[in-house]
């Protein structure tokens, strides 16, 4: 519970001590791990001091995983065994993996008829994006914890801005399997943000135009006095470099007739049409020399005004996203102060000239497009793990799509708007419609449309045991909380009776709580004691953390907030937690501080309430009194 | 004592119509910078958890406040007003006439040679006119003696502007590109 500590935030535990924490940007091409070391933020490079893993992962028929460059090379040679892009396929349900595309190699299943989790068919077994993605953040994880010299207290997650719940849910449930604790899941563009916003100490309104691999995101912030403050974003979770090396492989298809076409063809014309885009980034003209493995040869040449018109359509989808984004905002495009690139696909030089265009002013490439998100993930993570007790930074950041019920009729009633700063607490009345009724449905929706049908389904519940009244009568409240990675709670309560339900949204196709934790087993080589082990030291911590927040926080004012008896009470609470820490029992652990919260939850409210007042002095006291 | 009760009082505002708007900002970005749960996320369990209500209650207080529309139901709210029941409502015939035009021309868009030109010109317009609303507004919180029966019903013609700016929205989507 660690008591709040409003006026030095991160100060009561040892003060010298430089926690470990890091940012990950989690691609859909390439990852990266950054931390903050004697004050400034670098990527973190491996062992032949590359700091791009490439998103791919490999699996062999010995169950060994390889991961990165090595993966790779391989997937022009084991393509069905070699997972590339697999972010285009988190929270996504196997009936949306369909409309991604129609070329990917990989055979999804779905594993039982509730479920529309896809897996992918390897050699290795069946494989979900989750799992797979926590390969990739468990070699990131290793690489830091390496590279730091120790266990990893903490880390933020970079998700696309426009992710929407389930996408966000599948992210956490990755970096969990993967052991890392997630102190935040931060937006993208956000990210970028923080990462030039520090450097310049700008005020103003920025955008940052974010194409990466497989998506694309606009956000338009405003900076002032070290408050981030996200005012809008629009985007599409399926745009980005994927499409562009696409467009050229058709391209390809059409000039050198290869035959028919298979997996391994198909890759081998997409590694061709990636190393042309790029090249062709720094000059005007590209040869191609191909020969397959089918044995077709093809020479042929490719200019960029070419490559120009076979992109051209890509660019101009994203103005659409832009002029939303910034009405969205409310701010007119010739105001902003600053255009923020990133993300590997705005290296292509029409997409910088089109959005100069746009905006009518050049872009700011000044930080490395590829490492800018991990760069702004990592500053955000040393301040969250209290390195920085000082900072003013503060990130406000909003949710990108609109959460609301079904209601009849197959209608969506929303119930927090797109764009609403975060965390936020709404709740709406409803009623029953017929006499009797004793339950009612819940369907929890996400989109902009009008009708159920056309946004995402997230989740569905129902309210039973509502006593039998005439239709109307009943007071059904539900309450919808984001809390500040975005992720929804939603609780319902009928007001006459009191019976209430709840629950925390888990995408109808993500992953159960068995299922996380059949994962998590089954990726730790000596599952059962290690899993154990890892329970109690998170445990362990978080005693230690309890008490030492909760003794700072009773030297600073037990004596004016607590009576004898209050005291005495929360003193032998602590004292069990503190002998109770001593022993190896991780689950008795979690007891003490449960305890220890329970206790103390009427101090933290007081200290809670007392710091708003602090925060407020200064200000015309009698206003309050009101 | 603070009073999560009242919205103005969160940021020491009088509660009242009229208000300094860069000062509601300025003050609502100091309360987050200390209560936001970023502050708190090394610490855990129900500090945390307090955290999150207390900066949701602010996002929720800040949102209602800035837009006119929300401050002034919230204000009727505070005077015992609740504006829910729009149905039995009897409008000043000249204002719903005035409204059928502007839903006609919204209509026509569709049938426009320049569709966004068309909504340039329908967004000018309605800004105007809703924004007479609200220096309206601010004239009648003024007196000593509040009438607030006729800021309920000038507050419900605010409601149809706000929903006419919505569905503009939604056209400024359909037309773009």
């Amino acid at each position: 519970m660690a008591l709040l500590q409003i006026s030095e935030p991160g100060q009561s535990t040892a003060p010298h001590q430089h926690k470990l924490a890091v940012g990950i940007d989690l691609g859909t091409t390439n990852s990266l791990v950054a931390t903050v070391r004697s004050g400034h933020a670098e990527t973190l490079a491996d062992e032949g001091g590359e700091n791009l893993l490439p998103s791919v992962v490999r699996y062999l028929s010995d169950d060994s995983i390889v991961v990165g460059a090595n993966a790779l090379r391989a997937a022009a040679t084991d393509p069905l065994n070699t997972v590339i892009s697999v972010k285009r396929f988190m929270g996504r349900g196997i009936d949306d993996i369909k409309t991604i595309g129609s070329q990917l190699p990989y055979e999804f299943v779905t594993r039982d008829s509730g479920s529309k989790m896809p897996y992918i068919k390897t050699i290795a077994g069946e494989k979900s994006p989750v799992q797979i993605s926590a390969e990739i953040l468990k070699t990131l994880r290793q690489r830091a914890e390496k590279s730091l010299g120790g266990d990893l207290l903490g880390s933020v997650i970079t998700v696309p801005a426009y992710f929407d719940e389930a996408q966000r849910q599948a992210t956490k449930a990755a970096a969990e399997l993967a052991g890392l604790n997630v102190f935040r899941l931060l937006n993208e563009p956000t990210a970028a943000a923080i990462a030039y916003g520090l450097d310049s100490g700008a005020e103003g309104d920025i955008v940052v135009f974010d194409l990466g691999g497989g998506t694309f995101d606009i956000s338009v912030l405003r900076l002032n006095k070290g408050v981030f403050e996200v005012l809008a974003t629009a985007g599409d979770t399926a745009l980005g470099g994927d499409d562009f090396d696409m467009a050229l492989v058709n391209w390809l298809i059409e000039q050198s007739r290869p035959g028919e076409l298979n997996h391994k063809l198909l890759r081998e014309l997409t590694n061709a049409a990636k190393t042309a885009k790029e090249q062709l980034t720094d000059t005007e003209y590209y040869q191609f020399d191909l020969a397959l493995s089918n044995g077709v040869q093809w020479q042929g040449g490719l200019n960029r005004e070419t490559f120009n018109n076979l992109v051209m359509p890509l660019v101009q989808s994203t103005l659409k996203p832009c002029r939303q984004a910034l009405r969205d905002a409310g701010i007119d495009k010739n105001n902003v102060l600053q255009i923020v690139m990133v993300g590997g696909s705005t290296r292509v030089p029409l997409v910088r000239e089109k959005i100069g265009e746009f905006f009518g002013q050049q872009p700011l490439v000044d930080i490395d497009p590829d490492r800018v998100v991990a760069i702004g993930a990592a500053l955000q993570a040393d301040i969250l793990a209290g390195n920085k007790p000082e900072s003013e930074m503060l990130l406000l950041d909003i949710i990108p799509l609109s959460l609301g019920l079904e209601t009849m009729g197959g209608l969506v009633e929303k119930i927090i708007p797109r764009n609403t700063t975060i965390p936020i607490a709404r709740a709406q009345e409803f009623t029953t419609y017929k006499d009797g009724q004793t339950a009612i449905a819940i369907h929890i929706v996400q989109g902009e449309r009008e009708v159920v049908d056309d946004c995402r389904s997230l989740a569905r519940f129902e309210l039973r045991g509502i006593p039998p009244m005439v239709a109307g009568a009943a007071r059904v409240e539900v309450s919808f909380q984001v809390d500040a990675d975005g992720l929804l709670s939603v609780t319902a309560l009928e007001k006459t009776s009191g019976v209430s339900s709840h629950i925390e949204v888990k995408p109808s196709y993500g992953l159960s709580e068995t299922e996380i934790e059949n994962m998590l087993l089954s990726s730790f080589d000596n599952a059962e004691s290690d899993l154990a082990l890892r329970k109690l030291r998170e445990q362990q911590v978080e005693a230690d953390r309890e008490i030492l927040a909760l003794e700072a926080a009773l030297a600073e004012d037990a004596d004016v907030m607590l009576n004898a008896e209050e005291l005495s009470m929360i003193q032998s609470a602590l004292t069990e937690l503190k002998a109770t820490r001593k022993i190896d029992d991780a689950d008795a652990i979690k007891a003490s501080i449960e305890n220890v919260e329970k206790v103390c939850d009427f101090y933290v409210q007081k200290r809670m309430n007392q710091n708003i007042e602090k925060a407020m002095s200064g200000h015309k006291l009698e206003d309050f009194e009101k | 004592m603070y009073n999560k009760n009242n919205f103005f009082a969160v940021f020491g505002l009088a509660a009242q119509f009229d208000i300094d708007l860069s000062e509601l900002t300025s003050r609502y970005r100091e309360l987050q910078t200390k209560l936001h749960p970023d502050k708190f996320a090394s610490s855990s369990g129900s500090e945390q958890a307090i955290s999150v209500q207390q900066a949701a209650m602010i996002n929720d207080a800040y949102n209602t406040l800035k837009s006119p529309l929300t401050r002034a139901k919230y204000l009727l709210e505070l005077n015992g007003i609740v504006l829910n029941d729009e149905t039995n409502t009897i409008m000043d015939p000249e204002f719903l006439m005035q409204q059928m035009e502007l839903r006609e021309s919204l209509a026509s868009v569709k049938q426009a040679s320049d569709p966004m030109a068309h909504l340039d010109e329908l967004s000018v317009m309605l800004d105007k006119q809703s924004n007479r609303l609200i220096d309206n507004l601010s004239q009648m919180f003024q007196p000593e003696e509040v009438d607030y029966k006729s800021i309920a019903a000038e507050v419900r013609k605010m409601q149809f502007y706000s929903r006419l700016h919505e569905e503009m929205e939604n056209l400024y989507s359909r037309y773009e590109n």
